[in-house]
């Protein structure tokens, strides 16, 4: 009964906001390679990859956990670029227009949401979650981690901007 | 090694043959193997390469189900038995192979395989595949290179026969040729063959062969003029020969009879005297017996001498034409000895100088005609200069080792230098009133030439003439 009990707990986990450092190690490895696979930001890159992580104060404590982890996986540098991270908040994350990905740890139903995401495409900035339900709101990529790690992608976004991305992810990708 | 164009042509195709068709089956073994292995492999690590980020992808994504059908893609080549992917611990995330991968002989690469993101290395793909397509393809490239060159000799050997025939014409135009004789006339060649080229060529021989037989033809015909021609211009020449040595006789005997004339002319005069002698005292009654003998034996002697020189007369002009071996002195006081009356009259003295006593060898008498005709000439140079004092008529005879000169200088003048070149042609002469027949030095020439082996020239002396005859000596 409980294993019954724990089976059905542990989905309604994952597609809460709530974020356990598995899911948080698993975007932290992939989300800067996925940035690279995204051939126009790959030719914006000059020689560091800007990856911003933008938090509410509620979950600034799991974007710290976040960062460390992405300095622990790439050590500062990938692909021959340098990984520079920051730790914003939404209002700051409307002023930054240089960089190359954002993070999105906030809730679906945030007010400042369509605004930042409006931001994030007019500047041509991947925006990454771990919640599917952001793509709703527009949120490019997302992770889904069940028996595999599949990446999420919002075609309507990667069309609208455009961003293109090699065969291989695209054919991995579960498109929403 | 054969001369035979047609065997050269047929030995430089067997060593062709020998020498490409080994190179080729060897070329083929060899090279082309090695370039169709590497073929294959650069085939084999494209596909690789190709599929080298899509793999990468499915590693970082962990996405096993993807990275199978992935690696499946690789079977798609039919060399390919077998593919495994290792990871970076050495287990084993994927392999596959072939139900025939045991049974054939295979070549093995590995490829690592590279985060395309991180560069760093996600694993080793390993494949391994067969190469016996190489050997298929090499039996089918033999069996083609063999089909080929029997082909080709099928093809040449009905070349060859070919050929052979058509040169063997060529030789038996050859020998047609080579038996043609300019002695006899010879058939066209005929040839059934009905090739231009050999035809022009056959058409060609007939024709030269042709020609050259009409010209032998001509050739024959101008050789019987020429010889007709020949024989014709020798009997004229030699009649004119005897016309001319008739003539110079004619001229000769002439010129004797006047020296006849010139020494009967005193012994008539004697006679007439003594006949006179006789028939006065006969008449005065004083004629005795002593009288009588002795003119009639003043009578005889003139006689005597009288025949004596008919017989000099006529010993000049017999036919005799033996040679023979003699003093040439002798013939010369003969001829002084018919001619004396005549230079004693003309008041012309002569001295004869023998400096050798060699014999010369030919017919007595031409030499005498020769003599006889320097000498009247001589005679008459010497007249014409009408001088009061006369002249002299000197004749030297001297000789060396191989020749008898005999000069004959006179004091008449000498010849005048225009006519130098011309006094030996015949009919030449500068005697007026028909005095000369002009033919007399020019058959004294031919006479001493022809007949003594010998030369006669003319030159000049401060006085006048000087006549050279060089004769040869002979070993009597």
């Amino acid at each position: 009964m409980k294993k019954i009990l724990l089976l059905m707990l542990i989905p309604s986990l994952f597609w809460s906001a709530t974020y356990d450092s598995t899911l948080l190690r698993i975007g932290a490895k992939l989300f800067p390679k996925v940035a690279l696979m995204e051939n126009g930001t790959k030719e914006r890159i000059q020689s560091t990859l800007q990856f911003v992580i933008i938090t509410t104060p509620s979950n600034r404590e799991t974007a710290y956990r976040l960062a460390e982890m992405i300095e622990h996986q790439y050590g500062g540098v990938i692909s021959h670029y340098l990984l520079a991270l920051s730790i914003v908040s939404v209002k700051e994350a409307l002023e930054i227009k240089n960089a190359h990905g954002f993070i999105l740890l906030l809730d679906p139903d945030e007010d400042s949401l369509s605004p930042l995401l409006e931001h994030a495409h007019k500047n041509k900035i991947l925006t990454f979650s771990f919640d599917p339900a952001l793509l709703q709101k527009g949120t490019a990529i997302s992770l889904y981690i069940g028996r595999s790690v599949k990446p999420y992608i919002n075609l309507t976004t990667l069309k609208q901007i455009p961003f293109t991305f090699e065969y291989g992810f695209l054919k991995l990708s579960q498109p929403f | 090694m054969t001369n035979s164009l047609i065997r050269k042509f047929a030995l430089i195709f067997w060593l062709l043959y020998i020498a490409v068709i080994p190179s080729l089956f060897l070329f083929i073994h060899y090279s082309v193997s090695s370039v169709l292995n590497d073929s294959e492999k650069a085939k084999i690590e494209l596909l690789t390469q190709t599929l080298n980020p899509v793999i990468s992808t499915y590693l970082t994504f962990d996405q096993r189900d993807m990275l199978s059908d992935t690696m499946h893609t690789f079977f798609q080549n039919p060399n390919i038995l077998r593919v495994s992917l290792i990871d970076t611990n050495h287990h084993l995330i994927f392999e596959k192979h072939s139900s025939d991968s045991k049974t054939q002989e295979t070549i093995t690469i590995s490829e690592p395989v590279i985060d395309v993101i991180t560069h760093q290395t996600q694993g080793t793909l390993v494949i391994s595949y067969a190469n016996t397509f190489v050997r298929d393809l090499q039996y089918k490239l033999f069996m083609q290179l063999t089909l080929l060159s029997l082909l080709a000799l099928l093809l040449f050997s009905i070349t060859y026969w070919y050929f052979r025939n058509q040169i063997f014409i060529l030789r038996q135009l050859s020998n047609w040729m080579g038996n043609f004789s300019l002695d006899k006339t010879i058939e066209p060649f005929r040839s059934s063959n009905t090739n231009t080229e050999i035809m022009t060529i056959i058409a060609s021989a007939n024709k030269m062969i042709e020609v050259i037989d009409d010209y032998r033809c001509q050739m024959e015909q101008i050789n019987n003029e020429l010889e007709n021609r020949i024989e014709s211009e020798i009997a004229q020449r030699r009649e004119k020969e005897h016309l001319l040595i008739h003539q110079s006789r004619l001229a000769a005997m002439g010129e004797m009879i006047e020296s006849i004339a010139h020494q009967w002319r005193q012994p008539l005069n004697i006679i007439g005297l003594a006949v006179a002698d006789i028939n006065m005292k006969r008449t005065l009654g004083l004629l005795k017996d002593n009288e009588i003998e002795k003119n009639s034996t003043i009578i005889n002697n003139n006689l005597a001498f009288m025949s004596n020189t008919i017989d000099d007369f006529r010993n000049f002009f017999n036919t005799d034409k033996e040679s023979l071996y003699f003093d040439p002195i002798q013939p010369i006081q003969e001829i002084f000895a018919l001619l004396g009356e005549q230079l004693h009259y003309a008041n012309i003295t002569y001295h004869l100088h023998r400096k050798c006593d060699r014999e010369i060898f030919g017919v007595v008498n031409e030499f005498k005609q020769v003599i006889l005709n320097i000498l009247n000439n001589a005679q008459d140079a010497i007249k014409t200069k009408q001088d009061r004092m006369g002249g002299a008529i000197d004749v030297t005879l001297h000789c060396d080792a191989n020749h008898l000169y005999i000069d004959i200088s006179d004091t008449g003048g000498g010849v005048p230098p225009a006519i130098f070149e011309r006094i030996f042609e015949p009919y030449f002469t500068t005697k007026l009133h028909n005095k000369g027949t002009g033919i007399g030095l020019y058959m004294s020439k031919v006479i001493i030439e022809q007949h003594f082996e010998g030369m006669l020239s003319v030159s000049n002396t401060a006085k006048g003439a000087l006549f050279r005859l060089t004769m040869a000596l002979k070993e009597s």
